[in-house]
């Protein structure tokens, strides 16, 4: 195996007393799509935001391309091209598009952003990558359109557009296929095998449909510990994870 | 209706026009003076999305200095000026760098407490900001072979400062800086998760802010020919945030209007009835529930009422308002 991009050694975040994560050692290699399952409340996004540097680890290490990033701030590991989406879209509500896409590419340079004689059309490189990114996630149709009067589909493409505007080496999905309807989906899914082939993916995904067709591995969490990690057929013959999923979600199509 | 230059334009306008149709000279001054403390206060309410209370702090202080240094030195006008809004900017990075350490209505408490603490600060130390009296007797010197002691010589001074700093607050506003700067307003959280040190931001729009503001300042002390302890007291904060609600937030030239009529139309009502400031109420309590683009936002919804013979649009009409292409 290759070195790998992510990873966290004995990782444990405590919330008073709450270990919601403890001992995760994740491994996620470079160029595959990695995803995250478990169920609710097995410290996914709690994993997410430790990676992510929301919140503080109270123990272990979590490593990027062999750096140990455990005490750098969220906004410098975006500069070392790790990147997220929301569970909850979280975008610039009032501005366009294609013009949150261009502060999504302009992150990864904030100084460049600090001055304030030079006109926002003029980062030819930010606008660049924003209109690929808009051709990725396919908006460029409602590109000049505020982020608030896009679809709620729309919406959540561009949640995922946002994350790899910065041109990351890992993008972090926080369920992308999250309040979708069933149309949606498909564009999604679409648009994370798209995204597997020049990033890296670590995906939490509840639509096991999504995570068993496009994982190159899968980690199933429960209760803030890693229970099995292996490949999508390795993860549905697995007797621990049909028992804590009681069968149904594993096996069974949809979430 | 929204390029940068038809409102630069507009700006034009209401300084030529203002002293025509306003017969005191001394208030027109005072109403440009107004719309650049106004418009550094939409940067960062309308911009920024920060509500601070604190923009008496550099308005006095510009006045202090400005006072300061044409009494105790004979160094020309324009220098005193430039220290005043050195001094309005300095003291901003100070002031915004602690108040943003918190958020939301925190922020607001510490812009409001910090504001206090400089009055009562300028009121002891009177020795050198003459406390209850203020500084008296600024002198102001011409500047190169212009003599600016007549009302309407004042005037056109104080016109062009206020073209010069309306102008690059507009390149500010339209910049890669000012364009980030909405962004954090419309969402922090993200802004940061996107890679933007958005405490950074903040600091240099409160640098940008207070320097203006501080410069307003220290315009009016030379306008009045005093530093009264009323520029850095709590009202004045009051008094610009209300213009900038009245003009309309997130637009410069909402700020001139917002400045002019809350400047003209105190003075005239003050005039009249002496309990005017209820009408006042009565009008900001109007606003806050029915039109929260203030007076430019009725301006442009009347506009694209006449455009597109209905008021349907007016959404997207105003959206590019926002600056989608410059």
């Amino acid at each position: 195996m290759t070195l790998a991009l992510l990873a966290t050694k004995k990782l444990g975040v405590n919330y008073g007393g709450f270990n919601a994560l403890s001992d995760v050692e994740l491994t996620v290699a470079p160029n595959t799509i990695h995803s995250v399952v478990g169920p609710n409340g097995a410290g996914k996004t709690t994993l997410f935001q430790a990676l992510t540097g929301r919140i503080k680890p109270s123990s272990g290490q979590i490593m990027f391309n062999g750096d140990d990033i455990t005490s750098l701030t969220g906004d410098r590991r975006v500069r070392l091209g790790l990147a997220r989406s929301f569970q909850v879209t979280s975008l610039f509500h009032s501005l366009s598009a294609r013009e949150n896409l261009r502060l999504a590419a302009q992150g990864r340079f904030p100084w460049r952003a600090l001055k304030i004689w030079q006109g926002a059309e003029s980062n030819e490189q930010a606008l660049a990558i924003a209109d690929d990114t808009l051709a990725k996630v396919d908006l460029a149709d409602v590109a000049a359109r505020p982020a608030e009067e896009l679809s709620h589909g729309e919406q959540r493409r561009l949640e995922v557009g946002m994350a790899i505007a910065s041109c990351p080496r890992l993008i972090l999905l926080d369920e992308p296929t999250s309040g979708m309807g069933i149309d949606d989906i498909g564009a999604m899914k679409k648009l994370i095998a798209d995204l597997g082939r020049d990033h890296t993916v670590l995906l939490i995904e509840h639509n096991m449909e999504i995570v068993m067709n496009l994982s190159d591995r899968v980690t199933v969490m429960q209760s803030g510990r890693i229970l099995v990690e292996g490949t999508p057929s390795e993860i549905r013959d697995n007797e621990d994870v049909r028992r804590a999923y009681l069968g149904s979600m594993i096996t069974g199509g949809r979430a | 209706m929204n390029k940068p230059l038809f409102h630069f334009a507009l700006a034009v306008l209401v300084a030529i026009a203002l002293p025509v149709l306003v017969p005191s000279k001394t208030l027109c001054s005072e109403v440009l003076i107004f719309a650049i403390a106004v418009a550094g206060c939409n940067l960062l309410l309308g911009y920024t999305g920060l509500l601070s209370f604190g923009q008496g702090i550099f308005f006095g202080l510009g006045s202090y200095t400005l006072g300061l240094t044409l009494l105790h030195s004979s160094l020309p006008l324009v220098v005193a000026l430039a220290l005043a809004s050195i001094v309005g900017g300095l003291v901003a990075v100070v002031i915004g760098g602690l108040a943003i350490r918190r958020q939301g209505v925190y922020f607001v408490m510490l812009t409001l407490a910090l504001a206090q603490l400089f009055y009562f600060l300028a009121y002891s130390l009177s020795g050198i900001t003459g406390g209850d009296n203020g500084l008296l007797g600024i002198p102001r010197p011409g500047v190169g072979p212009f003599d600016l002691n007549g009302a309407l010589a004042f005037y056109v001074f104080t016109a062009i400062v206020f073209l010069l700093i309306f102008a690059a607050l507009q390149r500010v506003v339209v910049s890669t800086f000012g364009r980030t700067l909405l962004a954090i307003r419309d969402n922090g959280e993200r802004a940061q998760a996107i890679g933007f040190p958005v405490r950074l931001f903040k600091i240099v729009a409160f640098a940008i802010s207070g320097a203006v503001t501080g410069l307003a300042g220290g315009l009016h002390a030379a306008l009045i020919g005093i530093a009264p302890l009323s520029s850095i007291d709590y009202h004045l904060s009051e008094s610009v945030l209300i213009m900038t609600v009245i003009g309309g937030t997130g637009n410069l030239f909402g700020s001139v209007l917002g400045a002019g009529f809350y400047v003209i139309v105190s003075s005239v009502l003050s005039a009249i009835w002496p309990r005017w400031m209820l009408l006042l109420g009565a009008l900001l309590i109007a606003l806050t529930l029915f039109m929260q683009k203030g007076l430019w936002g009725l301006i442009e919804a009347a506009v694209s009422r006449i455009r597109d013979g209905g008021p349907r649009r007016s959404r997207s009409a105003i959206r590019p308002a926002r600056g989608e292409k410059p």
